[in-house]
C-alpha cells in the first residue's frame, strides 16, 4: 500500500471535512476520490500533499508517518486545479524549478527536463511563457513539472474540469498513458463520475467526508452498495420495498409493483433498502411481445423522448404514478421510432437486474 | 454629406472641445510659462528677452542650491528603500495573515495618507523636541528627522500599491512551489518576489517622487544645515522669482514627470497569466 490512513478526520472549526475516513491506496493504481463538491474529497488530497494537518488520525506514505512533515519533503507531487504554473517562467524553468530548489546536479537537470518535455508532448513549446499556451498545454506543463521530480505518488484536483469536452477526453487518455508509462500511483479528485469510470482502477466514493464504497468502476457502477452510490454514479430507477428475508448476497423483497423477487444485495448487512435497477436494463416493449422468461411486465405511459443520437432517453410513468426513465440505443439506422408520448406499453424488468442497496 | 455627431458622442461637439481646451490651460499654462521663463534672457520673469541656458549654468554654480538638491536626492534615495520594505511588509501581512485588529491595523495604515500634512509636520515637530533628537550631527546623519518623516508618510502608500497586486495572486503558486520541494524562504524569493515586483517598483518611485517634492513635513523637519530643494526654493522665491528659481524647478519637474511615467507604465495590468 502506498498510502494508508488511519482514522483520519479533519475539523474546520465546527465543519467536520473528512470524518473518520480509513483508506488503503495500492501502489501502481489509479485511484479515484468521487464525489459532490463540498464531501471533503479535496481536503483529502491536500492531507496526502501535507497542505492540510488532519485534526485526527493518522496517514503514512509508502510506510513512513507524514505527521509532521511538510509538503516540500514529501515523496508526492501535485497537480493543482488552477494548474499553478509560474506566470514568469518559461515552460523549461517551470519544469527544472523542482530540480533546482531541491539542488539536484546541473548536468542531470537538463535531461531529465527534456525528457519531461517530450514525455507530455511539449516538444518545441519549451521557451514559451504560460502566457502563451492554451489551457491544456498549461496543464501539461504542471503535469512534466510533477513528473520530472519522479515522485512515488501523483496527486491530480480536478485536472481536466477547466477544458472543453472534446480535450477532456482527450486527456482522459493522456493521463492513463502517462500513469502506464511512469508506472506510479496517481490519485485523481473528481466530480465528474465518467470521467473517473473512464480512468480509474479504483473509485472511493465520498459523500459528507465518509466514503461509502471503493471499488474498481465495473462493481461500483453493477454493484452499488449504498442508495448514494447508486444515484450518483450513472442514472437509476428506484422501487420502495420490504425485505423478506436474506441469505449471503441474495435476498427475497416485496415490492409493490413488482411482486415478491429474489434479487441481489450487494452489501450484505443491507437489512432494509430500496430496488435499483438502471436505465439500459429495463426492457421497453411496445408492441406487447412475449415475456422474456424469469421477466416482470408492468404497464407504463410514456411521458416524454429525450434524444441524445447514439441513445434516446425514454421518461415513463407507472399506473400507480411512479417515475422511470429507460433508455434505449439506437442501433439501426431506419429502426423503430420511439413511442410518442402518451403511448401505454409493458415494460419488462427481470429479477436478476435488480439490486437491493441500502438507504 | 458630413456625418453627424451622436448623441453621447461628445468628444466631437465644437463646446466640449472647447471646455477641455480651457481646462488644460488652467491646468497646464503655468507650468509651461514656468519652464519657459526659465530660458528667458531677463532678470525679472515678465517680458521675454531672447532665449538663454545661462539660468541653468546660475543654478549650478548656486552651491547652497546644489547642496539642497544633494540633501534632496540623499533624502529621498534613503527613504524610498526603507519605505519601500516596510511597505512591503505591511501589504505582506495584511494578505497572508487573519488576525485579531487586521481591519484596524488596515485603516491605521492609510492614516498618513489622509491626515493634513500640516498636522504631521507639526506633530513630528513636537515629537523630535520632545524625544530630544540631536541636532548637531554631521551631514548626513542630521537629515534623520526628515528621513523618517519622509518614511512615515509614504510607505503607506507603498503598502497600498503592493497589497493592490497581491490581490491578484494566486495562492496555489506558493503551495506548488513548496510541493515541488522549495522552502518557504526559496518560495517567497523565487516566487512572491517576482510577483510583487511590479508593485514594488511603483510603489518605491512613488515613494521618490511623493519624498522629491514634499516641502511642508520637511519644512517642519528641517533645520538651517538641512535644507532640502523644495525649501530651498521657496527661500529664494521671497527674495523674488528670478529664472535661475525657474530652471532648478523645471530639472525637478522633468524628474518627477520621468519617475511618474515609469511608475505608470509599471502599473499597467499585465497580461492575464
Amino acid at each position: 500500500m502506498i498510502v494508508r490512513m488511519e482514522n483520519l478526520s479533519k475539523r474546520f472549526g465546527e465543519f467536520v471535512a473528512v470524518d473518520n475516513v480509513s483508506l488503503d491506496i495500492p501502489e501502481r493504481s489509479f485511484f479515484a476520490l468521487l464525489g459532490p463538491s463540498g464531501c471533503g474529497k479535496t481536503t483529502l488530497l491536500r492531507m496526502i500533499g501535507g497542505f492540510e494537518h488532519p485534526s485526527r488520525g493518522r496517514l503514512s506514505i509508502d510506510g513512513e508517518d507524514m505527521t509532521g512533515v511538510p509538503p516540500n519533503r514529501r515523496p508526492v507531487n501535485m497537480v493543482f486545479q488552477s494548474y499553478a504554473v509560474f506566470p514568469h517562467m518559461s515552460v523549461r524553468r517551470n519544469i527544472a524549478y523542482g530540480l533546482e530548489v531541491t539542488g539536484v546536479n546541473r548536468a542531470e537537470i537538463g535531461p531529465r527536463v527534456e525528457e519531461a518535455i517530450s514525455m507530455v508532448r511539449l516538444d518545441g513549446m519549451a521557451d514559451r511563457r504560460p502566457d502563451q499556451l492554451s489551457g491544456g498545454q498549461r496543464q501539461r506543463v504542471a503535469l512534466a513539472r510533477a513528473l520530472v521530480k519522479r515522485p512515488k505518488l501523483l496527486l491530480l484536483d480536478e485536472p481536466l474540469s477547466a477544458l472543453d469536452k472534446k480535450l477532456r477526453e482527450e486527456m482522459q487518455l493522456e493521463l492513463r498513458r502517462l500513469q502506464q508509462e511512469v508506472g506510479i500511483t496517481f490519485v485523481i479528485v473528481t466530480h465528474d463520475q465518467e470521467e473517473a469510470l473512464g480512468m480509474a482502477s479504483d473509485i472511493a466514493v465520498m459523500e459528507k467526508g465518509r466514503i461509502l464504497q471503493i471499488a474498481p468502476p465495473r462493481d461500483l457502477y453493477e454493484h452499488p452498495k449504498k442508495r448514494f452510490v447508486a444515484e450518483f454514479i450513472g442514472a437509476s430507477n428506484l422501487f420502495e420495498c420490504d425485505v423478506l428475508s436474506g441469505e449471503g448476497n441474495r435476498a427475497r423483497v416485496r415490492a409493490a409493483e413488482l411482486g415478491e423477487v429474489d434479487v441481489e444485495r450487494a452489501d450484505e448487512s443491507t437489512r432494509d433498502g430500496i430496488l435499483m435497477i438502471r436505465p439500459e436494463k429495463l426492457r421497453l416493449d411496445m408492441r406487447g411481445s412475449i415475456p422474456v422468461e424469469g421477466e416482470v411486465l408492468i404497464d407504463v405511459t410514456v411521458d416524454q423522448i429525450a434524444y441524445y443520437g447514439d441513445l434516446s432517453f425514454v421518461y415513463l410513468h407507472t399506473d400507480s404514478g411512479r417515475r422511470l426513465t429507460c433508455s434505449r440505443y439506437n442501433i439501426n439506422r431506419v429502426g423503430e421510432a420511439d413511442p410518442p408520448s402518451g403511448h401505454r406499453c409493458k415494460l419488462g424488468i427481470h429479477p436478476d437486474d435488480l439490486l437491493l442497496v441500502g438507504e | 454629406m458630413r456625418e453627424r455627431a451622436g448623441v453621447l458622442d461628445y468628444g466631437r461637439q465644437w463646446w466640449v472641445r472647447l471646455w477641455l481646451l480651457c481646462v488644460f490651460i488652467f491646468l497646464y499654462a503655468p507650468i509651461v510659462i514656468l519652464v519657459a521663463f526659465s530660458f528667458n534672457d531677463s532678470k525679472r520673469n515678465i517680458v521675454w528677452r531672447g532665449f538663454t541656458l545661462d539660468y541653468y549654468g546660475k543654478a549650478i554654480a548656486n552651491s547652497p542650491l546644489i547642496e539642497a538638491f544633494t540633501n534632496s536626492l540623499v533624502i529621498a534615495l534613503i527613504s524610498t528603500a526603507i519605505s519601500t520594505v516596510i511597505g512591503a511588509l505591511v501589504a505582506l501581512g495584511l494578505w497572508r495573515f487573519r488576525f485579531p485588529g487586521r481591519a484596524v491595523l488596515e485603516g491605521l495604515n492609510a492614516l498618513p495618507i489622509v491626515i493634513p500634512e500640516i498636522c504631521m509636520g507639526i506633530a513630528l515637530l513636537v515629537f523630535f523636541n520632545r524625544i530630544g533628537w540631536p541636532n548637531d550631527l554631521f551631514w548626513p546623519l542630521n537629515l534623520g528627522p526628515i528621513i523618517i518623516g519622509h518614511i512615515a508618510f509614504s510607505f503607506p502608500f507603498v503598502a497600498i500599491v503592493v497589497r493592490a497586486r497581491l490581490e491578484g495572486f494566486d495562492r496555489s503558486l506558493e503551495e506548488a512551489s513548496k510541493d515541488l520541494g522549495a522552502s518557504e524562504w526559496q518560495t517567497f524569493v523565487r516566487i512572491t518576489v517576482p510577483y510583487m515586483k511590479p508593485g514594488l517598483v511603483a510603489g518605491a518611485l512613488l515613494a521618490m517622487t511623493l519624498s522629491l517634492d514634499d516641502f511642508v513635513i520637511t519644512f517642519f523637519t528641517s533645520g538651517p544645515e538641512t535644507l532640502t530643494f523644495p525649501v530651498k526654493v521657496y527661500s529664494m522665491v521671497r527674495f523674488g522669482a528670478t529664472p535661475e528659481v525657474n530652471a532648478a524647478s523645471t530639472v525637478l519637474i522633468a524628474i518627477t514627470l520621468i519617475l511618474t511615467v515609469v511608475a505608470m507604465r509599471l502599473q499597467k495590468p499585465e497580461k492575464a497569466a
